[in-house]
């Protein structure tokens, strides 16, 4: 058995080698496809991060007018009943308060602390909706309220658009699981043309097609292999410049998905190529007629 | 053994390639099959190699019948019949080596068992200083004794060979016919398809004659069949 690995492995090698310079075009191409699902899924990765920290449905924001004081408002909010956590953010507290959650941005720490509103902060594990909604109205009607802002309406917004992105990256990662395929197929048949006339002879002298098809899905797979990593280093390269350059002392953040991630988009990866190969080997077999054309 | 009964091949274009053909081949037994251009000759030898499917009857060889078989039974059954061309079907390319190494391949052999049964048939067929040459530097009749040497790797049962002399001159196509005598004489199974009567004569064997598909003449029937 293990003879056969091994053929099947120094065949797919071998082939490989043989039309690397023909194939080229196509590891390039497929590098840059799986580049770009990386970069897209990696933006949107991130901003789902972000979004998911920014928002706590279980939170009640009241922001307070410039010359309220804020002891007035303790007592009206625990009037509410809400049996809720209550923290009174002043400037400095809300400017440092921004500044944990985004460490990165270093901009944040010189703006004023003027621009910072003051404001409660209502956080409860046992607040329903229905409790925020109508601790959120009574609190508008409050005088010296600037505004409230209730968590849940935040993160309903985000979460549409996290669901906006979801179905964004579902569908990117189908069109470029199909067109990987096309891209290995049409690399795997052109091999075999080159070597049409080898396999009409294997055929002749009792080859199986699995004889002929794996040391193509062999090759297929060390192409893949491949683009993959051109494509992991080019999208870490691509972060990696854009964290440094484009988004230096913004308050965002781009990260890669984790190596769990990564090793997971090579085996999908990994199946869509022998698919494809076996597809392609399969297909131009039955296409040929008699080793007399050859 | 071969056995064909009421053998019928139809191209797709509607041509008739062989029309009721029935015949016995015992084990061991060399056999011309002659006939004009266009009588059926290649078509006949392609149904030995499961090449080509007939439209009807059955073809049996060794007793299995070529009609009920998928394709991995196809390809095992043509590991037991080796096949010769006029035009030698080698990979002009490649070395001597490589195309030998090429039928053995296919049983995963260690590279160092591979070469040890191709070196002993090339010194066995007196082509050994061949072994590292290129195929298209070769000529015609070392060529053809590569291509024999290919079909004969196998220890195959049937060996059909469709014009194997049809480009070599009279000394090479006798080494040729010597290389395939000497296997019918172990048993196996030899049909020649040939124009070359100088060759028939001075290497008897059964003869069978086809004329637009039809089997006219077998020797063994001594006369006339089937017209």
């Amino acid at each position: 058995m293990s003879d056969q690995y091994m053929y099947i492995l120094s065949k797919g090698i071998k082939i490989f080698i043989g039309g690397f310079r023909q194939n080229l075009a196509s590891i390039i191409t497929l590098a840059t496809l799986i580049f770009m699902y990386l970069a897209v899924f990696s933006v949107n990765f991130s901003v789902a991060k972000a979004v998911g920290s920014a928002t706590d449905s279980r939170t009640l924001r009241v922001f307070i007018a410039e010359d309220s004081e804020p002891e007035k408002f303790k007592d009206t909010m625990i009037e509410l009943g809400l049996n809720s956590d209550i923290r009174f953010y002043d400037r400095a507290d809300a400017k440092q308060r921004v500044i944990d959650r985004a460490p990165d941005s270093k901009n944040l720490e010189e703006l004023p602390e003027d621009l910072f509103p003051r404001f409660f902060e209502l956080t409860s594990d046992n607040l329903t909706d229905i409790a925020l909604a109508d601790a959120a109205a009574k609190m508008e009607q409050t005088d010296g309220v600037k505004s409230v802002e209730s968590g849940k309406k935040q993160n309903e917004k985000m979460q549409k658009i996290k669901r906006v992105s979801y179905v964004f990256v579902t569908l990117l990662t189908v069109l470029t699981g199909i067109s990987s395929c096309f891209i290995i197929f049409n690399t795997i048949r052109l091999s075999l043309y080159r070597h049409h006339r080898a396999i009409m002879l294997y055929t002749l002298v009792g080859a199986t097609r699995f004889f002929i098809t794996m040391p193509y899905v062999a090759a297929s797979k060390i192409e893949a292999t491949l683009a993959f990593i051109l494509a992991y280093l080019m999208n870490k390269f691509f972060i990696s410049f854009l964290t440094a350059k484009l988004l230096a002392g913004s308050f965002f953040t781009l990260v890669t998905p984790g190596p769990w991630f990564s090793l997971f988009l090579y085996i999908v990866l990994m199946f869509i190529t022998a698919f494809s190969a076996i597809f392609s080997v399969v297909t131009f077999l039955m296409g040929q007629k008699s080793v007399n054309e050859v | 053994m071969i056995e064909l009964y009421k053998v019928e091949v139809v191209y797709d274009d509607g041509y008739k390639g062989l029309t009721e053909i029935d015949l016995h081949i015992e084990r061991g037994e060399l056999v011309y099959v002659t006939g004009n251009s266009g009588a059926g000759k290649s078509t006949l030898l392609r149904l030995l190699y499961a090449d080509l499917m007939p439209s009807r009857g059955i073809v049996k060889v060794e007793g299995q019948n070529l009609g009920n078989m998928n394709h991995k039974s196809v390809a095992f059954m043509r590991r037991n019949v080796g096949v010769i061309f006029q035009d030698y079907k080698l990979l002009e390319d490649a070395t001597v080596y490589d195309n030998l190494a090429l039928p053995l391949e296919i049983y995963y052999m260690k590279k160092s068992v591979i070469r040890d049964k191709v070196y002993n048939l090339l010194k066995m067929l007196d082509i050994f200083q061949h072994r590292d040459s290129v195929v298209q530097k070769l000529s015609g009749g070392e060529k053809q004794r590569v291509a024999v040497a290919r079909a004969l790797l196998n220890e195959p049962f049937v060996m059909v060979a469709d014009e194997p002399t049809g480009s070599l001159d009279a000394k090479n196509a006798d080494k040729v016919m010597d290389m395939l005598l000497h296997k019918s004489a172990k048993g196996t199974t030899i049909l020649i398809a040939t124009h070359d009567q100088r060759i028939i004569k001075e290497f008897p064997g059964r003869v069978i004659q086809l004329d637009r598909g039809k089997l006219i003449y077998d020797s063994k029937a001594k006369g006339k069949v089937n017209v």
